[in-house]
Formats: structure tokens, C-alpha cells, sequence
């Protein structure tokens, strides 16, 4: 419940206004009312008494002679006042001498009681009055009237009044609270309005706003217009204060934000500091710990960095002399080792007059008497701007590099001279195997052609007139011829490996293949043979070389994997390590891996002769091929389970490339060779290539 | 047989050689009109018509010479340069037929002009069917050039 101070104002005038004339109103009333009624009993105690003379009067005679029918006739005129309830006489013993009723039903025994020896009195008593007045005659009492009236009338009366001061109340409440309403109007209103508007104002921190005013000229008026005025002016204020703190704010982030700058700065400064120091330190320790001289100058050529090694290599420290002086006091020469080395053309000097240079001198001084060489270079130490404010040189010791040198030289004359010894040597033994090769080509199958001829037309032509035994050994003769030829065909192919030039070109290394598959056909005749042949990429290779090579790695397969009643031969090819490795695979007899080492010798075989026929040639002219390209050769196999030969082509040798060294009749070989297999006269010009090349099946 | 009528002008110093294909060429029936020079020098008498064989024509030059190549004195190079540097036989065919096979040895046959270059196989087989060969094709199926302005008769050997 709201307390009448926590009342708005409107309500508290209104309050106030009603509560004051009420309470006026009210006390006026009462006050009159109050009047009214005491006024009014003290009325009726009159006319009662009045009333009770009366009768006593009248009825003196009817007590005087005990004539109560008579007193009862007066007593019954008081019919007239209706508001007199019973009226009784009585003696002055006490007696009751006559009786009246207004109700005749009351008659029976409801006398009122009174009060000993009191003959003159009044009480009131459940809504009556009961007066008693004595009856006197001639000064003696001859009796007493009692009266009862109700107070019907003074209630009435009483009723009245009150409604009628209820009435009044009422309008004059409803004045008050008119009245009230005006006033409010007029003093609450814009007061309640004011507050409206200081609240928004407190609320909203809304300047902007502003009081109604009021038509009236009074105090109110003033004070809307006052705080309006107020208002205006705190509006002013408040803007010109939120101008001022934007501005100050905004100087406070400048602030801030150079305040972090310079804190940055500072910090940058330190780091930077730090960093310089450090960089001191190690130039200083690089400076120290270099073997090589190291002299600063400014550019009036004082000595600002003179490191330890400078100290060693030239025998003295900086001195602070000019730098004409230079050459004298530490003893540079040109390389005549006499003639002082001109002071302006040292290299430092020249650095200062912002040349770079580079020098060789000879130093010999006090400390130094056997004199050093040393190689200086010079640059100019330059601002930023390109202001020469200095030079500097780095120098070294030579002397032990120039003995070197020269030692150096004397080798390599030495080694020159030796070398085209050797060259000669070297030509004459080439020369030397050449002339051998050609005298075994030719001098070694001459007899052999001969043994092999005479033998066969011994057994042809005489062969029936001999006994069995010698007829086989003409046969033994002629097989031994047989394989004698092969052999120094293989060996003299083998040597020709050696001294053919490689030449290198892109060859489609599966025309090669396909061309050896065919010429080995004869031999895969009547055998099941499975080739399995991969697209294999072109190769820089040697054409006719490498289809040596996978003539006899082919005829190799053919022959070990001739026990086995389905043969499988694979040429596979994969990358590893950024090389072709070319396999070439099958599923014959193999071989043990702990031979492998032997496998490419010359005259090594891993089987006998009367399993696999061969001369052990074959796979020595395959591995020389194979290292003439540079490339690597090696086999992997398990007895009875096959072997895989895989090679790779490498770098060539570049030596073998020259083209002038080709000898035409290379070229004419090389033409020959798609025509062996053709049964014609040229066939015959190449038997001895061929069975090269088949050597190792036949 | 007289000197003008030779087929075959077998140039060898090795008499196993020449015994081999002689035997070779008879088998064919080939071997009757061979003429046998054990060296180079013989063979360039007997081509040019000089020294023992100063009475021999140039009408009738050798159907075919076979030469081998290494010979004392001179050698089958030699003859063969000289059989074909010069006007009057260079049209002879000459077949080189040697051991070696020495790939500059063929080379420089072909360069001076040789007709064919044969390497004696190893194998008698082989070297008689060579030979055999050579015989057929030159004597028989080749038709021989015009010498000295008429056909040379091709003459069956027997």
C-alpha cells in the first residue's frame, strides 16, 4: 500500500483538499449536531416536566380527595402527546394513585421503579425518558407524577441531522474534490508534466525535450520556463561536452596509438640495439677467428680494423702513419720482390679512392725476413648514399700456394710427358693387338680351314674303305674344327666389341628383339616356346651392339629352357633409381646363385658341354657391350627354376662417340645385317657374324 | 689347257687352299679351266699379259678371278688395284676370298672395286657350297661384260 508521501502530487492535493474541508466539515456538523441534541433533550426535559406540573397540578384535587377515576381522566388527556409512553401518579407515600398507558396492552405491572425520597428527577433508559416531579399543594407534597415519553422524536430528529450533515458532506466533498481538480489542473498538472519531462531528461539523457508551458503567469510558469531555459542550456552544455569528449577521445586513441608506437619503437630500438651488439660481438669474433687479413681504413687512411691474422701474415699491427708511408713500413714489393710497391696503387689506397682492385705483392719487413706473398683484394667501404668513407682489404698468404703451383706445374709437365709416353706405348700395343686380332682371324682359321676340309674329303671321298674306329675319329676331327672355329669367331667378336665405336642412336629396341626372335626361330622349331615380349621404349643405344646382345641373351634362353616341355621367355622392362632396366626371363634350368660371379668371364660356363653346348664367350661379349654403354649387367636365378638376365644401358662412354672414328665399313655391316637371314650369296659373307652370334645355342 | 681359255683365274699362295677348292670346284664340275696363281705377281703376269705370259691376249680375260688376299710379294689388294685401275680389266669380275674378316679389309675391297667379298667359312660344307655357288653364279648365270668390243663367250665348263 502506497503511503500518502509516496502519492503523486495530484493525488495529494486532491487528498489533502478533501481530507481538509471533510475533517472541517465534519467537526462543524458534529459541533452542531452536538448543540442540537443537548439543546433538544434539554427541551424535552422541560415540556416533560411542563407536561408532569400540568397534571400534578390538575390531579391535586383527585388526591386530595382520593379520587383516583379523576386523576386517571387527566392523566388520559395526555393522549394528545403521542410520544408519552405511560404517565402515573402517585401518593406521597408512594402509592400509585392512577395509571396511564398509551399501549393499553402494557397496562399490566411495568411500572417504573422510583428511586426513594427522589421526587424530582430525570433518566434516560432504553430509548425513554422518565421524569418525576413531586406534586405539591400549599407547599406540602401531596403526591408525585411520573412521565415516560420514548425518544422516538429525538431520534428522529437525530436522523435527520445526520442526513442531513451526510448531504452536506457529500456536496461539499464533491466541491473539495471539484475544486481539487481545478487546482490540480493548475498546479499539478505541469508540475506532473515537469517530472514527466526531468524524467525523460534524467532517463534518456534527452536534452532535446522540453516542458509544456502553461497558459498562467504564476510561480509554475516561471519555473517550466526556468528549467526549459535549463534545459537549453544543459543541452548546449551536453553538446558542446559530447563534442569535446569525442574530441578527447579521439585524442586519447591518437595518443594511445603513439603511446604503443613509441612503446613499439622502443622495444624495436632495444631489439635492435641487442641485435647490433650481437653482431658486433660476432663480427668481431669472425674478425678474430679468420685466417685471412683483414685491414680497415677510414677515408684519411687511419687503420680503424686490423684483425690478429693481418698481425700474422704481415709481421706488424696498425701504426698510425700515412698511407704514403704504406709500402716502407710494412715492406711491400711488387712482385720483383725489390721494387717498392707504389704507395698510391696499393689496393687499400685504391679502395679509399673508391676503386676495387686486387694485387699480388711480396711483403719483407723487420719482422718478416723471409718475406711473405700475399694476394690482396679491395673494395671501398661505401654509405648508403655511395659516399666512399673508407676501404677495406682481405689478404692471404700465398707463399705456400705459390710453391705449390709451382710444384703443380713441374707435376703436370711431368705428368704430360708421361702420359704421351704412355699414348705411344699405348697406340703401339693397340697397334700391336690389332695386328694379332688380324693375324688369328686370319692366320689361325686358314690351318683349321684346312684340318676341317682335308678331313672331310678323307672321310667323303675314303670314308667307306675305313674301319668304323678311324671314320669317327674324322668325325672327332671335324667337330673339334667345328667349335675351334666358333670359338675364334667369338673370341675375335670379342675383341671387336672392344674396338668398335659405339655409336649411339634412338633405336626401337622391339624391331630388335623382333628381329633376333625371328632369326632364332630355327632353333625354337618344334618346341613349345612362349614369348612374352613387352612394349619396351626406344633406347639410346648402339643398334648393332645391342642386338648382339639380345641375339645371345635370347639364344641363351632358347638353349637352357630347351629340357622343358613348355618354355617361357619374358622381356619385362621397369624404372628403378631413374634407369631402364631391361629383364629378360625364363623357365629353364638356371643356374646356382654362388657361381654368378663367373658368369661373364671369358671360357666360364656353369654347364657341361654335353648338357648345353657353348664356348663361354657369349656372356663376356654381352657384359663388354653392356659397359661400353655404361650401363650394368647381372642375373638372378635358382637351379631348375630359371634365370633372369637384366641389364641396363646407362650413360654411353662420350669418348666412343666421335663420328670421324666410324669406319665406313660399319656402315656397310650394318646394312648386310637385316639380310642374313635370306638364303642368298650375302648370307654366306656373314656366317662368321652369325655363328658369333648363334654361338651360344648351336 | 691353253692359257686363253681360262674360266677362273685362282689366285692363292696357300696350296692347302688352293687343293680345298679345287676340290670344291670340281665337285661342280668347275674345275676344268682354272688357272693357278700362287702370288700376286703371277696373277698380274697373267692378267697383263707380261712376263711367262707375254703371248696371252687380252681377248680373252678370266671369267672370274678368285683372290685371296694375304700373299707374299704382292698382295690381293694390290692386284685387285691394279685389275681395276686399269682399262683393260677392270670389267673382270674379282671375287676377294680370304680368312680374314677384318671389316677394313672389306672396306677397302669394295672401295677399289671388288665385285664380291667372300670369307672362307671354317666348315668345308660350307666352303664347298660357297664355292660352288660362286662358280654357278659368275661362270653361269652371270652374263659376262663386253671384252674389247665383243660379247666374251659364255662357254659351259667342262
Amino acid at each position: 500500500m502506497l503511503r500518502f508521501r509516496d502519492y503523486s502530487i495530484a493525488k495529494k492535493l486532491t487528498s489533502m483538499n478533501m481530507l481538509v474541508s471533510g475533517t472541517a466539515l465534519l467537526l462543524a456538523v458534529a459541533a452542531f449536531v452536538a448543540h442540537e441534541l443537548i439543546t433538544f433533550r434539554k427541551t424535552l426535559v422541560a415540556n416533560l416536566s411542563i407536561q408532569a406540573q400540568i397534571v400534578g397540578s390538575n390531579s391535586i384535587s383527585a388526591l386530595l380527595f382520593n379520587d383516583p377515576g379523576s386523576a386517571e381522566k387527566t392523566l388520559s388527556a395526555l393522549e394528545a402527546a403521542p410520544h408519552i409512553e405511560y404517565a402515573s401518579i402517585y401518593t406521597p407515600d408512594g402509592q400509585l394513585f392512577a395509571a396511564y398507558w398509551r399501549d393499553p396492552g402494557h397496562r399490566a405491572g411495568l411500572l417504573p421503579s422510583i428511586p426513594a425520597a427522589q421526587t424530582k428527577i430525570h433518566w434516560f433508559e432504553d430509548r425513554q425518558i422518565t421524569v418525576v416531579r413531586p406534586i405539591v399543594f400549599q407547599g406540602k407534597p401531596a403526591g408525585m407524577v411520573c412521565i415516560r415519553s420514548d425518544l422516538r422524536e429525538w431520534t428522529e430528529r437525530l436522523q435527520r441531522y445526520a442526513a442531513i450533515a451526510a448531504g452536506v458532506m457529500l456536496v461539499s466533498l464533491m466541491a473539495a474534490w471539484l475544486t481539487s481538480s481545478v487546482i490540480r489542473r493548475a498546479i499539478a498538472d505541469p508540475i506532473v508534466r515537469l517530472a514527466e519531462t526531468a524524467r525523460i531528461v534524467s532517463s534518456h539523457k534527452n536534452y532535446s525535450v522540453r516542458a509544456p508551458l502553461t497558459s498562467n503567469r504564476d510561480e509554475l510558469a516561471g519555473l517550466i520556463a526556468t528549467f526549459n531555459e535549463m534545459l537549453a542550456q544543459i543541452q548546449q552544455r551536453d553538446t558542446a561536452l559530447q563534442f569535446e569528449i569525442e574530441e578527447r577521445t579521439q585524442a586519447e586513441e591518437q595518443l594511445t596509438g603513439q603511446a604503443e608506437e613509441l612503446s613499439r619503437q622502443a622495444k624495436e630500438l632495444l631489439r635492435s640495439q641487442q641485435a647490433l651488439e650481437n653482431q658486433k660481438l660476432m663480427l668481431q669474433s669472425v674478425l678474430d677467428s679468420m685466417e685471412e687479413g683483414l685491414v680497415a681504413a677510414d677515408e684519411h687512411g687511419n687503420f680503424i680494423i686490423w684483425n690478429p691474422a693481418a698481425i700474422k701474415i704481415l709481421g706488424l699491427g696498425a701504426a698510425k702513419i700515412s698511407s704514403q708511408e704504406w709500402s716502407t713500413h710494412y715492406g711491400l714489393f711488387l712482385a720483383d720482390t725489390v721494387t717498392p710497391f707504389p704507395p698510391e696503387q696499393t689496393p687499400l689506397a685504391r679502395a679509399i679512392r673508391g676503386e676495387v682492385s686486387t694485387a699480388e705483392m711480396f711483403v719483407r719487413n723487420a719482422e718478416l725476413d723471409q718475406g711473405v706473398w700475399i694476394e690482396a683484394s679491395a673494395s671501398p667501404l661505401k654509405e648508403e648514399n655511395g659516399t666512399v668513407r673508407g676501404g677495406v682489404v682481405a689478404f692471404r698468404d700465398i707463399t705456400q700456394r705459390r710453391a705449390d703451383e709451382r710444384e703443380i706445374r713441374k707435376l703436370n709437365e711431368e705428368l704430360e710427358e708421361r702420359v704421351a709416353q704412355r699414348t705411344v706405348q699405348l697406340e703401339a700395343a693397340n697397334h700391336e693387338l690389332e695386328a694379332f686380332t688380324y693375324s688369328v682371324s686370319h692366320d689361325l682359321r686358314a690351318p683349321l680351314r684346312h684340318i676341317g676340309g682335308f678331313s672331310k674329303i678323307l672321310s667323303e671321298d675314303f670314308g667307306s674303305g675305313m674301319p668304323p674306329e678311324a671314320q669317327s675319329h674324322l668325325q672327332r676331327i671335324e667337330d673339334g674344327v667345328h667349335r675351334m672355329g666358333l670359338l675364334v669367331d667369338e673370341l675375335l667378336n670379342l675383341a671387336r666389341v672392344g674396338r668398335h665405336a659405339l655409336r649411339l642412336q634412338g633405336t626401337r629396341l622391339n624391331s630388335v628383339i623382333e628381329e633376333v626372335v625371328s632369326l632364332l626361330q630355327p632353333e625354337a622349331e618344334g618346341r613349345n616356346v612362349a614369348w612374352k615380349i613387352a612394349d619396351l621404349p626406344s633406347a639410346e643405344c648402339d643398334p648393332i651392339l645391342i642386338k648382339q646382345v639380345f641375339q645371345n641373351l635370347l639364344a641363351n634362353a632358347l638353349k637352357f629352357t630347351r629340357t622343358r616341355e613348355r618354355a617361357a621367355i619374358e622381356i619385362s622392362q621397369r624404372q628403378e633409381n631413374g634407369e631402364m632396366v631391361i629383364a629378360i626371363g625364363d623357365n629353364g634350368v638356371g643356374f646356382n646363385m654362388k657361381y654368378k660371379d663367373k658368369l661373364f668371364g671369358v671360357f666360364q660356363r656353369l654347364h657341361r658341354a654335353e648338357d648345353f653346348e657353348g664356348t663361354g664367350i657369349g656372356l663376356a661379349t654381352v657384359q663388354r657391350i653392356i659397359r661400353k654403354h655404361g650401363g650394368r649387367i647381372w642375373a638372378e636365378a635358382e637351379l631348375d627354376k630359371g634365370a633372369t638376365f637384366c641389364f641396363t644401358l646407362g650413360a654411353a662412354e662420350s669418348t666412343q662417340v666421335k663420328l670421324e672414328d666410324v669406319k665406313p665399313e660399319d656402315a656397310k655391316l650394318e646394312n648386310a645385317k637385316p639380310d642374313e637371314a635370306k638364303p642368298t650369296v650375302i648370307r654366306a659373307i656373314e656366317v662368321g657374324t652369325k655363328s658369333a652370334a648363334a654361338g651360344a645355342q648351336v | 689347257m691353253k692359257p686363253d681359255e681360262v674360266d677362273i683365274l685362282l689366285v692363292d699362295d696357300s696350296q692347302d687352299d688352293v687343293d680345298l677348292t679345287l676340290h670344291a670346284l670340281r665337285t661342280e664340275n668347275l674345275a676344268n679351266r682354272v688357272f693357278i696363281a700362287r702370288d700376286g705377281e703371277e696373277a698380274l703376269d697373267f692378267l697383263f699379259c707380261s712376263g711367262p705370259h707375254a703371248q696371252r691376249s687380252f681377248d680373252h680375260p678370266p671369267k672370274l678371278v678368285l683372290l685371296d688376299l694375304k700373299m707374299p710379294k704382292v698382295d690381293g689388294m694390290q692386284v685387285l688395284k691394279q685389275i681395276k685401275g686399269d682399262e683393260r680389266t677392270k670389267t673382270i669380275p674379282v671375287v676377294l676370298m680370304t680368312s680374314s674378316r677384318e671389316e677394313r679389309d672389306m672396306a677397302s675391297g669394295y672401295d677399289l672395286g671388288v665385285n664380291s667379298y667372300i670369307q672362307k667359312p671354317v666348315d668345308f660344307g660350307e666352303f664347298r657350297n660357297v664355292v660352288k655357288l660362286l662358280g654357278l653364279y659368275w661362270l653361269v648365270t652371270n652374263r659376262p661384260p663386253i671384252a674389247n668390243g665383243k660379247p666374251a663367250v659364255a662357254k659351259q665348263g667342262r
